[in-house]
This record gives structure tokens, C-alpha cells and sequence, in this order.
């Protein structure tokens, strides 16, 4: 049985290098959906993630209900997002293309479609709202629940869910007909 | 698959490459090494506080033992020791005339006459 977020927070909180990776192993997948919702970018996402999960290392102490680490970890990811967003706009805004920042494999080509669909699919989620974005991709990233989505992301259950519904329309009107995986 | 995919995101996954996704795991957990390790040592700093006290704790201990009883065998030795002179015997009077100026008790003439007559030949 997988031990408890309290208890792996606790063991953290005391500098246990296990604990804090299952805590990474666990909520990394949530707090990249969420990352990438803000900051529409996989490369920059993953600059988020590893920034949040510092922070909220060297802010354990903070974290009041260590049984919701994994909403208050979200928090941090959004905060640490807005601040990326807030450098990035001093420079140029990175375009999309950097969603490319996985290894390539061993099919060229095939990676190549896949790159190009994983782009298609930023391309699409850019039309989104920001919330609808965080639900879609947390949905479709862990398969939480209505219910764990919006404690994830502090909001009602039935907001969390017309979220997702509004959110999953619209991606089907940007995506059409065309293959959604390569 | 097709647009009405129920996941269609997946693709965005990092879970989705286990090598992708170790790889960030990896890179989160080597930033947060030092931290980690301030956390360990902050940790382990009380306990060796402790081992510190315990060393000097065996020698202050024999000390206030060694001082107590020194203090014991010292006030003993004291005990013994008659009490010090009262005034008036300092000063060279008579016994009884001593012990009626402790006890403020107003001698009879004939105790004063046997006390000077003491007195003198006392003092001769």
C-alpha cells in the first residue's frame, strides 16, 4: 500500500531523499498538467515542475495539511507558472515549437508525427481557458475524478465538471475529425 | 483514434515515456539534494547536541559529588569546634557576671559581693 502523503511529508520535511521522490513519483504527471495549462509550453512546463517542487521543498513547513499536499503543490506550480510567464514576457514569448523537448526515438518518422500531433494539440489547447486546460489535462493525464480535479485545483466539483465538458467540446471543434494520437 | 477519443491529451503525457519521465524525476530530486541535505543535518543536530552534553555530563557530575562531600566532611569537622566566646568573657569578666548579662538576669548583692571577691582573686 502506498504510503500516505502526510507521512511521506513528514519524512521530507526531516531531509529523507526517498520520501520527497515518492512525493515527486506522485504528484509530478498532476503538476505538469497543470504547468503546461499555464504556460502552453512541455520544455517550460517541466522548468515549472522541478521550480515548484523545490519551493515547495523549502517551504514544507508551510504546508498546513500535508494529507493535501497534492493541491497545495498545484498552488505553487500556478504561482511559479505566473512567474515564469512574467519573465518570459519581458523577452520574446517561446512559440510552440519548443514542444519538441522529449528525446527523440528510435522511428524518425515516427516521431516525427507525433511531435507534429503533440503540437496540433498545444496549438488547440491555446484556445482554451486556463481552468479548462488544467481540468482537461488532468483528466486526461491521471483520470481523476470530477470530485479529485477540483480538490486538486481548490474549485467545486460542479464547476470542475462544466469545465471539463466545455473544455473537451472545444477541443473536439479545434481537433475535427483528425487523428487525435499518432 | 479519432477527435471523439475520451483522452485525447495523453499524448502530452510525460507519464506516458517512463524514460521521459525519469529523466524529469531525476533532475527535480538532484536540484533538491542540498536542500535535502540541510534538512538531514538540521535533523541529526539535536541528537549530537545530546552526544555533547552526555560527555561533559559523567566529569560535572563527579565534580558536584566531590564538592559535596567535601562540604559534608567540612561541616562535621566544624561541628566539633567549641562555639566561639561571648563578649563579656572576651573582655575578662567573671563567669557569673557573663552569664547574667546573657541571661539579663539581675544578680542579689550577695552574688555581685562572691562574684568581686572571685573577681579579685581572679584577677590576682
Amino acid at each position: 500500500m502506498d504510503e500516505a502523503d502526510a507521512a511521506l511529508v513528514a519524512r521530507a520535511r526531516e531531509g529523507d531523499s526517498e520520501a520527497f521522490g515518492a512525493l515527486v513519483r506522485r504528484y509530478l504527471r498532476s503538476a505538469y498538467a497543470v504547468a503546461l495549462a499555464r504556460v502552453g509550453d512541455p520544455a517550460d512546463a517541466e522548468d515549472v515542475c522541478q521550480d515548484a517542487f523545490l519551493t515547495a521543498l523549502e517551504r514544507l513547513e508551510s504546508c498546513r495539511r500535508p494529507e493535501g499536499f497534492g493541491g497545495w503543490l498545484l498552488a505553487i506550480v500556478r504561482n511559479r507558472a505566473v512567474d515564469l510567464h512574467r519573465r518570459r514576457s519581458v523577452r520574446e514569448a517561446q512559440p510552440l515549437e519548443r514542444a519538441d523537448a522529449v528525446p527523440a526515438a528510435d522511428d524518425p518518422e515516427r516521431e516525427a508525427q507525433r511531435s507534429e500531433r503533440r503540437s496540433e494539440l498545444l496549438e488547440a489547447l491555446r484556445h482554451l481557458t486556463e481552468l479548462q486546460r488544467e481540468v482537461l489535462l488532468l483528466f486526461d493525464f491521471e483520470g481523476l475524478s470530477h470530485r479529485e480535479i477540483a480538490e486538486r485545483l481548490g474549485i467545486s466539483e460542479g464547476s470542475a465538471r462544466v469545465h471539463l465538458h466545455n473544455g473537451r467540446r472545444a477541443l473536439r471543434e479545434r481537433l475535427g475529425d483528425r487523428p487525435t494520437e499518432a | 483514434m479519432k477527435a471523439n477519443d475520451p483522452h485525447p491529451l495523453q499524448a502530452l503525457d510525460p507519464g506516458r515515456d517512463p524514460e521521459r519521465f525519469e529523466r524529469l524525476v531525476d533532475g527535480i530530486l538532484a536540484a533538491a539534494g542540498p536542500e535535502l541535505a540541510r534538512r538531514a543535518e538540521v535533523q541529526a543536530a539535536p541528537a549530537s547536541l545530546l552526544l555533547g552534553l552526555s560527555d561533559w555530563l559523567r566529569p560535572a557530575l563527579a565534580a558536584a559529588a566531590l564538592l559535596a562531600f567535601l562540604a559534608l566532611v567540612g561541616g562535621g569537622a566544624r561541628a566539633d569546634v567549641e562555639p566561639p566566646p561571648g563578649l563579656t568573657e572576651a573582655l575578662g569578666y567573671p563567669a557569673p557576671v557573663a552569664t547574667w548579662v546573657e541571661t539579663e538576669r539581675t544578680p542579689s548583692v550577695e552574688e555581685v559581693l562572691i562574684s568581686l571577691e572571685g573577681g579579685r582573686g581572679h584577677a590576682n
